[in-house]
């Protein structure tokens, strides 16, 4: 039931911003802010970029919200301008996420995980901010393929095509940087 | 225990977005809010319209920018083709739809469409046909008032027991037996239309041979 007014109450913000209401802009604002800074940061991993991108992003947002149709929740809308907004800023840095069945993308000091052996994780004990440390220790394609698989829920198809790589190549980044991440967090 | 990383993060999500969007960052995108034309708000079609779309069709003006060209310069123009695009895709629903509704009658016979497809052409063209002989009487006995009224309420006694059946089709169990009555009955007023045309034929080749006759 909660839930439901929840929604409507999203429904009805959208519905007065499309009228270009700027009070409903606000709470919209307001409601997804915390949410969506956080996904920023978690892919860009720097303050300062996160906030521009997440700027861009929410003008995205409302300057194109006639384009919401609500096929999806306004929430998945909006997070996928978010991360398309911050995958931007990383090739502005030209981060490239090249081909890792061929060669090695991690130069974190880490051990290579490309072999298939799965990682012991039995007798690590786990903690959200031992976790968030461990994931900004992560080079960056692992840490956005873990970030956008982990937190942010897509599939590998989806991060293909957010990143323009192969489901493949996702999946096996994916597993490298899992590895990775245990390793980090077993130090 | 494979999954330990993923449902520890799954149950815990909320914790992990612990940091505070910036101060001050709701007074920077403000000014930058462009207000909405009036012409584009609330537009009741736009769900009609988006039916010609795949789902993915929603999220593409944002994942074009991954191309590598800056986001900016590829806005006016999606802005302008999901016009043209929804433009057409209304033209088409449209045309489609009054296609179907010539040929199936949905506005016209709503409750057979509803309760049978296979019989809803069958009846429009059987009605059409009832319509087009009406008017054809009508127009063959405008000099003949009084045969007109004997000739129409003959087929009005059919035709409320056609709307009786039709009363009666929502809540009958054995629905296609009704529909089936009620196509006999459009029948019915079809040969009876065409009797009466006859007649009137028959009068008017008299009417012009007594004529003959008289000059």
């Amino acid at each position: 039931m909660e839930t439901k007014l929840y929604i409507d109450r999203t429904i009805d913000l959208v519905e007065r911003c499309k009228l270009g209401e700027r009070k409903a802009q606000y709470d919209l604002y307001r409601q997804y802010a915390k949410a969506m800074y956080n996904v920023s940061l978690r892919i860009l991993n720097h303050a300062a970029e996160a906030e521009d991108s997440l700027q861009e992003a929410f003008l995205d947002a409302f300057n194109h919200i006639q384009s919401f149709r609500g096929q999806s929740t306004f929430g998945a809308w909006l997070k996928q301008i978010v991360v398309n907004r911050a995958i931007n800023h990383l090739r502005s840095r030209r981060v490239e996420f090249v081909e890792l069945n061929t060669t090695r993308n991690a130069d974190d000091g880490g051990p290579d995980w490309a072999d298939s052996e799965p990682y012991d994780e039995a007798g690590i004990a786990f903690d959200v901010e031992r976790i968030r440390l461990a994931m900004q220790q992560l080079s960056e394609g692992y840490r956005v393929v873990l970030s956008l698989y982990l937190f942010e829920g897509y599939d590998h198809e989806e991060i293909g095509q957010i990143l323009s790589i192969s489901e493949t190549t996702s999946r096996t980044q994916f597993m490298r940087g899992r590895k990775r991440l245990l390793q980090l967090l077993n130090e | 225990m494979k999954n330990n990383l993923e449902r520890f993060i799954r149950d815990n999500r909320e914790a992990f977005d612990a940091d505070e969007p910036p101060m001050g960052l709701w007074a920077r995108i403000e000014p930058g809010i462009t207000q909405p034309e009036p012409s584009t708000g609330a537009d009741p079609l736009a769900d009609q319209v988006k039916l010609g779309f795949s789902s993915q069709t929603e999220a593409e003006p944002f994942r074009k920018p991954l191309d590598g060209k800056p986001f900016g310069s590829s806005q006016r123009g999606w802005n302008v083709n999901w016009w043209a695009a929804a433009s057409v895709a209304l033209l088409l629903l449209t045309g489609g739809f009054w296609f179907l509704n010539h040929q199936y009658g949905i506005t016209e016979q709503p409750e057979v469409v509803a309760v049978s497809p296979t019989y809803a052409k069958e009846f429009v063209q059987y009605a059409r046909l009832v319509d087009a002989k009406q008017a054809e009487l009508k127009a063959m006995t405008v000099s003949n008032p009084a045969l007109y009224k004997a000739f129409a309420s003959d087929l009005e006694r059919l035709e409320r027991s056609y709307q009786t059946l039709k009363a009666d089709l929502p809540e009958n169990p054995n629905q296609e037996t009704l529909v089936q009555a009620m196509i006999q009955n459009l029948h019915l007023q079809i040969n009876l239309l065409n009797e009466q045309l006859r007649v009137i034929q028959r009068m008017k080749a008299q009417n012009n041979n007594t004529n003959e006759h008289l000059i």
